[in-house]
This record gives C-alpha cells, structure tokens and sequence, in this order.
C-alpha cells in the first residue's frame, strides 16, 4: 500500500504533502473546501494527476492534512493498494423520507462476495443521516462495518456536495467498498463532550426535528444556553451537542448536532433522528476533554501497520476549539504514530460503528477514525 | 514559541508561492486567533453562568423533593443497587424508635433488618434464619403490600418497588391504630348481632307465651258469642264479647306479624312451597276481605283468572295480599275502590297489585313506610290503627321467593303496591303439581 497527499492552495496550486514515490492509485480521496469546486477545473485536474484512479470525495468544513486543519483547501490523497480490490457505488436522495431508499440502493450496487468494509461519504443537509445508514445496513447486514461521514459547508449549512468520478453536486452519496483477504481496516468513534444540566424529556418531535423538550420550546432553550452565540444560530447550536438515549437506557445514548433553527416554529434540526420519549440532555464542550476524546477515538481506531487514517471530525467541534482543532488532530497522530498518514474533513455528521454492538449509526460531535492497512 | 505560533508559522510558508513566510496570512491568522479567544472567554463565562443556573434549578427540585419526602405522612427510604440506604425521612424513624440511630445512608438492609427483627418482632432475640432470608426475598422481589406484626402488637404497612437503577423505594405506615379501631368496630358489630339474635329470641319466645292466653281469650269470646252455653240476656253482653273476639283476632295477627319478622331477620323463616293457583287464591282472600271493603264503603275488584300456578308458600302469599288488600281498605276513604290485578310480566314472573284511590303516601316517606314500625313515625298508626309491620314484613316475605315489592304512590291519588315472583317461580301451564 502506497499512498501520495497534495494540498490545493489558490495562491500555490496542487503541491505534493507527503508521497511514497511514483504509484498508480485505485483510489483517490479528497475533501475540498466550499467554493473550490465551483468552476470544475480543480477535478478535471485531479483527473489528470491520478487517470486511471477512481475519485471519491466531497465538500467539508475544513479539512485535514496529516496533522495540518485547513480551510479553503483542497486535500486529495491517492492510494495505491497492492492486494485490495475495491468497488464503487452511487445514489441519488430523492425527496423527504428518501435517505433509508438510497442507502439501501447504495448498499445494493456493491457486490457482496469478500467485502470487507464500505466507507461513505453523503450530502450533509438534506439527508437523515440515521435513515441512510439504516438503509445500508438492512442490504450489508450487520458484519460489514460502515463508516463515513456526511460532507460539509463551512459553518453555513446551506449546499453540500459529493462526488464520484464526476465534480460534487448536492444530493448525492457514494462509497468505496474493501473487498480481500490482505485489507485490514480499524475504526473508533469518540466524542467527549459533557453533559451539563437537567436530563429532559424529548416531549415533542417528528423526524430529525424537535419541537419539545419537557413541553418547553427546544429552540428557546438553546438560546438560553447559547447566550451571546444565539446571534449566530444554527451553526453556533454545534457548541451544544443533544445527547438522547431511550428511557431507561443510557448505555444506548447517541450525540445529536443542530443543521438548522425554525425560529417560527421554535423548532431545531438535527442530522438524525430525535425521537419523541427519548432522555435529552445538552451539552458543553471543554478543550481538553474533546482534545482526549480524539485521542480515544484513536486508541480504538488502532491496527498494526496503519498507513492511512481518515478522520471525520465534527464541524462543531472545529467552532468550539477554532485553530487550537489541530490540537485533536496531532493527538491522533500521537497515537497511530508517524507512519501514518492521516487525511480527512471537517463534518455535518460521523458514520461508524456503535460500541460494543454489531450496528452502524450516524453519530455527531465525535471524531471518527477509520484506519486501513494492508496485510 | 507556542505550538499555535509554530502552526501559524507552517501555513504562512505553505501559503505563499515561493515558500517564504507570508506576513500577510501570518497576520491574519493571529489576528483570528486573538478573535477566537475572545469569543471562547464570553462561551466559557455563559458556559460557568448556565451551569450555576441549572445548578440552583436542580437544586431547588431537589430541596422540594426532599421536604415533601419529611412531610409525607408515611415512613419512606430509598436503598440503591446495592442495598444500602441512600435517605429515609423522619417518620421512618419515628416508627421505629429503637432503629432510629441505625437508620443512617450506607447502612445496608439486611444489616437493617436483622436489628429490625430483633427489637421489634422477637423481643431482643435474634430473630430466625428463615424469617430474615424471607424478608430479604421480598425486599428483593417486592409485589403488593405487607403487613408486618411488630413487637407491642404494632402493625407496619409496607410497600416497596423496584427502581430503574435497580434500587429499592420503600413506604412504610404504622397502621396500629387502624388495626385496633377494625378490632373495636368487629367487636361493636358482633355484639350488634349477637343482641339483634337475643331480641328476635326474646320476641319468638314473647310471641309464644302471649298467644297462649290469647287462644283462651279468643275461643270463650266466641263460645260466649255464640251463647252456646245459654242466652246471655242484655245484647250488651253480645257486643262486648264481639269485641273481645275482634279485639283478640287482632291482637293475634300482629303477634303473628312479629313473630314472622323476628323469624326474618333472624335467617330462621322457611319456606314451604307448594304449586298455587293464583286465581283461587285472590279469589279465597276477596272471601275474606269483602265484607270489611263493604263496611268501608269501598267497590272492590278483582282480575286474577287464567294464569299459570306459581311455587309458592300458600299461606304467606295470602298473608301478604290481605296485608296489602287491609291497608288498601284501611287509607282509602268511603266511595274509593281498590283494584287487584294479577298478569304476567314481560320477564316470565307474575305479578300481583294492589292498587287504591286512597290518601296516598308522599315519595319520600315510601322508604320508611318499608322500614319496621316505621308507620308510627308517620304518624299514621293513631289515625288508621296498626304497628307498621304489614308493609315490611310483605316486602321481606316477597323477597323470601326471590321476589320483590315495589310502591307507586302520589299524595291524594291513591297507591299501588305490586308483589312481583320472579319466572322460576311460575309454572308452565295453568295448574301443575309439585
């Protein structure tokens, strides 16, 4: 396994990061800052760097460069497999409700003999991100582990892309299928934020919107919380992450993220799922504890001999932390060691394993890590 | 230099074109820095400000939660997953006096209840193996509400459920002295009872010795009125013994009347049923009632042919109907009528009315004209004559054949009182045997 890295600069084009010599990529990854797309000649230039490879890639909130956290960048990193084939996939969401369809289209075009693991990128602001992987895990079954994460829009929460051997457009997923013996792929999710305040009951709700918490108005809430942020509502939201679990089950417990306010309404939008009846609690960010949680996510994500690692970080995270963020990302480093090269994007939602279950699930606020090496 | 510095520094080179430090970017990126942490000091001091809020909030549902828990007016205790108290309130003490210093959080229950049971249940010995390990079942496997016998004779209450940690809460009332006001209100019924037996004993015994000389007084009257033994001379000496013999007759039937209601009410009445033609019966008690409905001025009629025969003691039935027919005689002034009128009801039973022109009785006087003796509270035994037992003991009496009596009744428009025995009763045909 071989990899090459170069970072996309406007003032300095396409340069070479990190490269383990000529190679011929199957697969290129890249993560590219909004705006950098929108003229087409950044992936027409891929497509000449690297043209017998597939590209995978989307739109971010930042991306990562081994231990670099840009902005209006573009990271690509080609990767030369010596054993691993790899398939590719693509659908399209249509309209609401659709997410479950699609990834269970998605999952459907990947053959399933020797696949090892699928990693999945999707549009970040029209999708339900629980649904999605829902809908992939119902065609792959339990075993294939799925990671991923939903493509993001700087802090704007407006259009975000993904693209398969074609520049970005909205409304899209794809993903890359590992298939062979040889593969070899880890992953770990891990947030660290805490919770603060009062468990509240979700009192009113329908989808990834929420109306109530313990009959009060959600929206209201956060504002509360927020305080001198509430002015940059949705994107400051992210500086509270909703932790829900079912009643009576707190090991279950999942991480929500805002994408958006209904101020007429007084109603939040989450990327998954808030389902009515589940236990709410809100919660704060403290520098050293998420800089830990990375560092976690990290010990768990682990394999010998890792080349690569792709880090999904939260988006809200990247708000909170603003330029110490590189801080998370050299605490990964500091794990998986110099070997290996990390690449990776800024998000509107992380798709991994949950712990100690065989079920995939869209998780917020963590960072995500799925490392791959080759036996 | 600081690791950001260094960052900053990294990027200002990887910025420009040539690969020397762009100052601009530099600049830039440590202005935003300054920016951020500005931003993250005014999110760190709401951050501190949300806390202390929801802190005092918690706060202040706790300290409601925990003076209700001292109000409440029963003992109460929470022990965690692992069985060890976490609070109790002040009552939970006050119940168990001898307790009260043990009852402290971190204690365990079993530790607990091996004090409990000594000092309550078995006076200062340890108490039984199997007593501890059968109240430690339950404690661990709570169900519905027990009682536990303390020592003293006091009775304790308790309930106690699981919590969601695993946990166990548990509500504990001292029901002593409920306990000893059910003894004291069993004892008052049984000696209510036992006094009621005594009574009916001492009428049926009562009833017996009067109708002894009654049936002395009523047979020479008689004789006497028949001057069996000779003319008796002045016609006065006629009327007089008339009255006796009325007087008597009378005299007999309320004795009857008691003896019948003591029987009653003392579960000693049996019925002897036999198949009865329902019209030869009113036709046997028009007989008897004819001429006391002529004297009174009264037209008396009778529809009660053509039905099927019903199981029924004879004699009681006709003592109903003549209580019926006599009161009906009895409050109906001159000129009026009484109808009887028997037919079968929609069910399959029969039923026999009673219907008058007479005074009536107001709506809410019918449940006293239904209790014992209650005609003397309405005043009407001094005008009409009578103790009151006609109507109740007829009630009682329908009852007795799983039937029932019911009163229709207006002031001044006259009162039907129907006798309804229910279809089991009733025969298929007009007459069969028993």
């Amino acid at each position: 396994m071989r990899i090459e890295q170069r970072v996309w600069r406007a003032n300095t084009g396409w340069r070479v990061a990190a490269s383990d010599g000529a190679l011929a990529p199957a697969l290129v990854l890249f993560f590219a800052a909004p705006g950098t797309l929108d003229d087409g000649k950044r992936f027409t230039e891929l497509r000449t760097l690297y043209p017998g490879a597939t590209i995978l890639g989307c739109t971010t909130g930042g991306e990562i460069a081994n231990v670099d956290v840009l902005d209006d960048t573009i990271v690509a990193t080609a990767i030369e497999f010596a054993h691993t084939r790899l398939a590719f996939a693509e659908a399209t969401v249509e309209g609401d409700g659709g997410s479950e369809a699609a990834g269970r289209r998605l999952a459907a075009s990947l053959p399933r003999a020797g696949l090892r693991g699928v990693f999945v990128l999707s549009d970040g602001t029209h999708v339900n991100g629980t649904d999605l992987v829902a809908g992939i895990q119902k065609v792959l079954g339990p075993d294939i582990a799925i990671t991923g994460g939903l493509a993001g829009d700087g802090a704007r929460f407006v259009s975000t892309r993904v693209g398969l051997n074609a520049n970005p457009v909205p409304g899209r997923l794809a993903a890359v299928g590992f298939y062979g013996d040889e593969i070899c792929l880890g992953f770990g999710s891990f947030g660290g934020w805490d919770t603060v305040g009062p468990e509240r009951i979700i009192t009113r709700a329908r989808g990834t919107v929420l109306y109530e918490l313990d009959d009060q108005p959600a929206l209201a809430l956060y504002r509360n919380y927020l305080g001198p942020e509430a002015d940059n509502l949705p994107a400051s939201a992210l500086l509270c992450p909703l932790r829900i679990h079912p009643p009576g089950k707190p090991e279950a417990a999942l991480v929500r993220t805002v994408i958006g306010i209904d101020d007429a309404e007084g109603a939040m939008m989450y990327a998954g799922s808030v389902p009515e009846g589940y236990v709410a609690q809100l919660m704060l960010g403290h520098f050293e504890n998420l800089i830990a949680g990375a560092g976690r996510a990290a010990a768990r994500a682990a394999i010998p001999d890792a080349r690569l690692a792709i880090l999904v970080s939260c988006i809200g995270r990247k708000l909170l932390l603003g330029q110490q963020i590189a801080d998370e990302v050299e605490a990964v480093k500091k794990v998986l060691g110099a070997a290996c090269n990390l690449t990776g994007f800024y998000s509107y939602g992380e798709i991994a394993p949950l712990e100690n279950s065989p079920f995939c699930d869209l998780h917020n606020q963590t960072m995500t890590i799925t490392t791959i090496a080759e036996a | 230099m600081h690791r950001m510095l260094e960052r900053q520094l990294i990027r200002a080179r990887a910025d420009s074109p040539d690969g020397e430090t762009d100052l601009e970017t530099l600049l830039s990126l440590v202005d935003a820095a300054y920016v951020e942490f500005d931003r993250q000091r005014r999110i760190l001091a709401h951050t501190h400000e949300i806390m202390r809020e929801e802190y005092l909030r918690i706060n202040a549902g706790l300290s409601r939660l925990r003076d209700a828990i001292t109000q409440m007016g029963a003992g109460f205790a929470i022990w965690d997953s692992d069985d060890q108290l976490v609070l109790c309130n002040g009552l939970l003490r006050e119940i168990m006096p001898e307790n009260a210093e043990l009852l402290r959080p971190g204690i365990t229950f079993a530790e607990c209840i091996a004090n409990v049971g000594s000092v309550y249940v078995f006076g200062g010995d340890e108490p039984p193996r199997e007593w501890v390990a059968e109240r430690l079942l339950r404690h661990r496997n709570p169900g519905d509400p027990f009682e536990i016998v303390a020592g003293g004779g006091r009775h304790i209450r308790i309930w106690e459920a699981k919590t969601s940690e695993g946990g166990i809460v548990g509500v504990y009332v001292d029901i002593t002295e409920g306990r000893r006001a059910e003894g004291e209100l069993r004892r008052a019924k049984e000696a209510a009872e036992s006094a009621n037996r005594s009574k009916s004993l001492f009428l049926a015994n009562m009833s017996h010795e009067l109708r002894t000389p009654l049936n002395a007084i009523i047979g020479f009257s008689e004789i006497i009125q028949g001057e069996m033994m000779g003319p008796l001379g002045d016609h006065r000496y006629l009327d007089y013994a008339r009255d006796i013999h009325n007087a008597g007759k009378h005299l007999l039937e309320i004795i009857n009347d008691i003896l019948d209601m003591s029987k009653i009410e003392s579960g000693k009445f049996k019925l002897d049923a036999e198949w009865t033609d329902i019209g030869e019966l009113v036709e046997g008690v028009l007989h008897m009632v004819r001429a006391r409905a002529r004297e009174a001025g009264l037209a008396l009629h009778a529809a009660a042919a053509g039905l099927p025969s019903v199981f029924c003691e004879r004699r009681v039935l006709r003592q109903v109907l003549l209580n019926l027919i006599g009161n009906a005689i009895k409050f109906t002034p001159s000129g009026g009528r009484i109808d009887i009128d028997a037919k079968m009801t929609a069910e399959g039973g029969i039923m026999v009315s009673v219907a008058d022109t007479g005074i009536g009785i107001a709506p809410q006087n019918i449940p006293l004209a239904l209790t014992p003796f209650g005609q003397i509270e309405l005043t009407l035994s001094r005008a009409h004559g009578g103790v009151g037992l006609g109507l109740p003991l007829s009630q009682r009496l329908a009852e007795l054949h799983g039937g029932r009596l019911q009163i229709e009744s207006a002031i001044g428009r006259g009162t039907t009182v129907s006798v309804t025995l229910p279809p089991e009763r009733v025969g298929q045909s007009a007459l069969r045997s028993a």
